[in-house]
């Protein structure tokens, strides 16, 4: 028996030193209350408040177009109204405890457009908004509509300025800022609830931003804002239905905000600065990843996340200003960001739930 | 000549011998009650957890067996199912009809694991041969229903009753411990350094001691050496006692680190059959004291106390279970009729004692493609599966191909057969992803078969050992 036991000691001491390639010790340098504490203070609140300022301009120069509708006054709508979509794209991913409750994503960007109903919603001026057969007919979609889809085009401002318009305008934007001030009351009433629930179980606040990020990379922007239009999920290409449709020209740089704050949540960024976390410790997802993956040395995960990020961000770049433009000219380059895209998916969904152990599903079933 | 018949004689002399020595029946009772008791536990706690309806009722569409393709979750009915196995279970427990009980139990069992492989478990697997075993094992012969009703109980059971069951639990361990001798498991610590360092939020020791690269090692070549010497230890009297605090020291700690469910309660019981019949005695006398203070143990004036079970069909019995049994040592093994990597593809690992061997995350979406036009489209595969069933197919290549073919039979017109590619990245034991499936296979034309399934692609590593 103590023979035994004694061979089996040296066998392990010799492995042991014959693999060179064992890690370090896991240390919880990496804090994850922390990296809650920064995504809260330096991305959720600040998107928050940002799009909610953007929502109150919005407002207001609605009311002097109602005022004083002119050409130059619907400009300036219009200049405003980019501002605050592209204002939205910091909010979507966190869609989190009260914003999933009352629907805020699909209250305020589902798209295309369910323009009949829109219409039919306006000429009836009756209509219940928190109906889930309206969330087509309200939100940034309809206003992009509004502002840019009524044809003939020499007649959208005739029509914008009618009182039955622009009463609808008004109200899915009062809707839009009601639903954030409810999601803003959210965050600010459970912030100590939301940084401290670092458990690895499927409803702690570390588990759900890591599976909602994912879902929004995955379904917010790659689906949505790449692979619907560009007919992967059909047998041919929908260039209708991108973000922002009438007025296509905006669709590009939507689509550019929304990964700037892809970048910032993954990297630890701060929103709209671009710099790091401040503090001792800067936690982030990126560095979370990297400590775990120490054993890959040069191919460290984080690092081949963030590479191939920004690959897929280089060629976006170079794609045209106009997506529904795009597909129809070139539908090959659309789709070649789309595989770029489908590239990071694969080592979020894959290595990094394999490495973080987090799991996708809610079924509470056993294991062996 | 004639010394190969005297060696036969000696060994057929031997068997006869074995087949003739008895021990007390005590131990069968005890087993039985135990056995009884923990399956109508399962069962009470698989249907209030709500899994009836969430894995069997739910799914629009069910993962089959090879070979069992026939068998289905039966609608409503299916509660029915999971009422039969419980009342036999309690018939069981009683010692009521006990032939007929656990036959009844056994085909209801195995038919629920059937139903969905999704919920494959080696421990559903070694309840489903377990009870196959019971069936021909006298363990109504003591301290049952059945004797008070007969008027007859017997003290002794021939000796290889017991044994049987003892070899059946052996089995499990000692192919459980082979199946670590892997380079993942003893040299990388894999894939218990993944889970133990993501129990970060366990007290006390989640922060610190589980993420230490010594205790990740300690911990693999703990449970290798557990497995392979925890039967020895069982078997041997004198180490028996520490070996039995061992088997409850691993297994509650088990149940504490990872959701394995009733697999801890299942190996701890199956463990006390070890002991003497002395200690099952005792265990029994103290229920007949329960069971008297409750007013609910009847005797029996007429109770013929027999001594020795002959058991009815012997001759017929011990070579089917000396056929189970050598089947059960060869099953494990049929994956070297494989090529490539086991924990790859994965053809020839269930029902091996394989068992926390591999964490694998797979990532599996369709491309149905129209040969006539050549357009194509990618799947939704979340409409047609739940997420516990997504997750479960998409690195395994036979619910791949099985799901394939759904889609397939789903999307093809009435003249116009579709083809259905795979885009597959799986990752196995902190590799880094890579593409799993061929994706220019047309996986609707490839059948399922026990044949190698050429279009998984090969992993880009070695993994040594068993």
């Amino acid at each position: 028996m103590k023979k035994i036991f004694i061979t089996l000691i040296l066998i392990v001491s010799i492995s042991f030193s014959c693999n060179d390639s064992i890690t370090e010790d896991l240390g919880p340098s990496y804090d994850r209350s922390n990296l809650l504490n920064n995504w809260y203070d330096f991305n959720i609140i600040p998107a928050h408040k940002t799009f909610k300022r953007e929502l109150d301009q919005f407002k207001s120069k609605t009311n002097s177009f109602k005022e004083n509708p002119s050409a130059s006054t619907l400009d300036d709508l219009r200049i405003q109204f980019l501002d605050t979509y592209l204002a939205w794209q910091g909010v979507e991913i966190f869609n989190f405890g009260k914003a999933e409750e009352i629907y805020y994503n699909s209250k305020v960007n589902i798209y295309p457009v369910n323009s009949a109903r829109v219409n039919s919603n306006i000429s009836s001026g009756q209509y219940d908004l928190s109906n889930a057969n309206n969330f087509a007919a309200q939100g940034l979609p309809t206003i992009d509509y509004l502002l840019y889809g009524i044809t003939p085009e020499s007649d959208i401002l005739n029509k914008i300025s009618s009182n039955d318009h622009l009463t609808y305008l008004i109200n899915i934007t009062d809707e839009m800022i009601t639903n954030t001030e409810d999601v803003m009351r959210y965050w600010e009433t459970n912030k100590l609830e939301f940084v401290n629930s670092i458990d690895n179980t499927s409803t702690s606040s570390m588990n759900m931003m890591v599976n909602d990020f994912i879902y929004y990379f995955e379904k917010g922007f790659r689906a949505n804002k790449f692979g619907i239009p560009a007919g992967v999920f059909s047998s041919t290409p929908i260039p209708e239905n991108i973000e922002c449709y009438h007025s296509k020209i905006n669709s590009k740089k939507l689509a550019m905000e929304s990964l700037r704050r892809i970048i910032e949540f993954y990297e630890g960024l701060e929103y709209g600065t671009g710099y790091p976390y401040p503090g001792n410790s800067g936690a982030s997802l990126k560095k979370i990843i990297i400590e775990l993956d120490q054993a890959s040395g040069e191919n460290n995960l984080g690092d081949r996340i963030s590479d191939k990020i920004n690959t897929a961000k280089q060629m976006l770049s170079e794609l045209d200003e106009n997506f529904y433009n795009q597909i129809n000219d070139n539908n090959t380059k659309f789709l070649r960001v789309y595989d770029a895209i489908q590239e990071v998916v694969v080592l979020l969904k894959v290595d990094m739930l394999q490495l973080l152990s987090i799991n996708v599903d809610y079924v509470d079933a056993d294991g062996d | 000549m004639w010394m190969q018949t005297e060696i036969k004689n000696g060994i057929s002399d031997k068997i006869q011998n074995y087949k003739s020595e008895y021990t007390h029946s005590s131990t069968l009772a005890f087993f039985r009650i135990g056995f009884g008791l923990l399956m109508c536990f399962s069962i009470i706690r698989f249907w209030s957890k709500g899994w009836i309806e969430q894995l069997y009722l739910l799914p629009d569409f069910h993962f089959s067996y090879y070979g069992f393709e026939w068998i289905k979750p039966i609608g409503e009915y299916t509660y029915l199912l999971f009422i039969i196995c419980f009342v036999s279970s309690l018939l069981i427990t009683i010692g009521y009809k006990y032939k007929i009980a656990i036959i009844t139990f056994f085909l209801s069992f195995t038919y629920i694991e059937l139903m969905d492989k999704t919920t494959y478990l080696n421990h559903y697997y070694f309840i489903s041969i377990l009870s196959f075993l019971l069936i021909f094992l006298p363990l109504n012969s003591y301290f049952s229903l059945d004797n008070i009703l007969n008027n007859k109980s017997y003290s002794l059971v021939p000796k290889w009753t017991i044994n049987s069951i003892k070899l059946l639990i052996c089995i499990v361990y000692i192919y459980a411990g082979l199946a670590k001798l892997n380079s993942d498991w003893l040299l990388e610590a894999m894939p218990l350094k993944i889970w133990l360092s993501s129990k970060y939020d366990l007290p006390i020791i989640g922060e610190v001691l589980l993420q230490k690269n010594w205790v990740h090692y300690l911990m693999s070549w703990g449970g290798m050496i557990y497995d392979l010497s925890i039967p020895f230890l069982l078997i041997y009297s004198r180490t028996r006692l520490i070996a039995f605090v061992l088997v409850v020291f691993f297994h509650v700690f088990t149940l504490v680190l990872f959701p394995i469910g009733m697999f801890p309660h299942i190996m701890i019981f199956c463990s006390t059959i070890f002991f003497s019949s002395g200690v099952h005695k005792k265990v029994l006398n103290i229920i007949k004291t329960i069971l008297k203070n409750l007013g609910l143990y009847f005797k029996n004036q007429k109770l013929k106390q027999s001594d020795q079970l002959n058991i009815v069909g012997q001759n017929i019995i011990v070579p089917l279970l000396i056929i189970f049994f050598f089947l059960q040592t060869i099953i494990p093994f049929r994956y070297l009729a494989y090529p490539g990597e086991l924990f790859w593809h994965e053809q020839g690992y269930r029902f091996s004692w394989r068992v926390m061997l591999i964490e694998k995350v797979g990532y599996t979406n369709f491309k149905i493609k129209n040969p006539n036009d050549g357009s194509s489209f990618m799947v939704d595969s979340s409409k047609f599966l739940t997420p516990f069933q997504l997750k479960q197919m998409s690195f395994q290549p036979d619910f791949i191909l099985e799901f394939a073919h759904h889609l397939g039979d789903i999307y093809s017109g009435e003249n116009n057969r579709i083809e259905v590619y795979a885009d597959s990245f799986v990752a196995l034991n902190g590799r880094a992803s890579q593409r799993f499936i061929d994706p220019k296979v047309n996986l609707y034309n490839e059948k399922e078969s026990i044949n190698n399934k050429t279009w998984i692609l090969p992993l880009q590593d070695e993994i040594k050992g068993i």
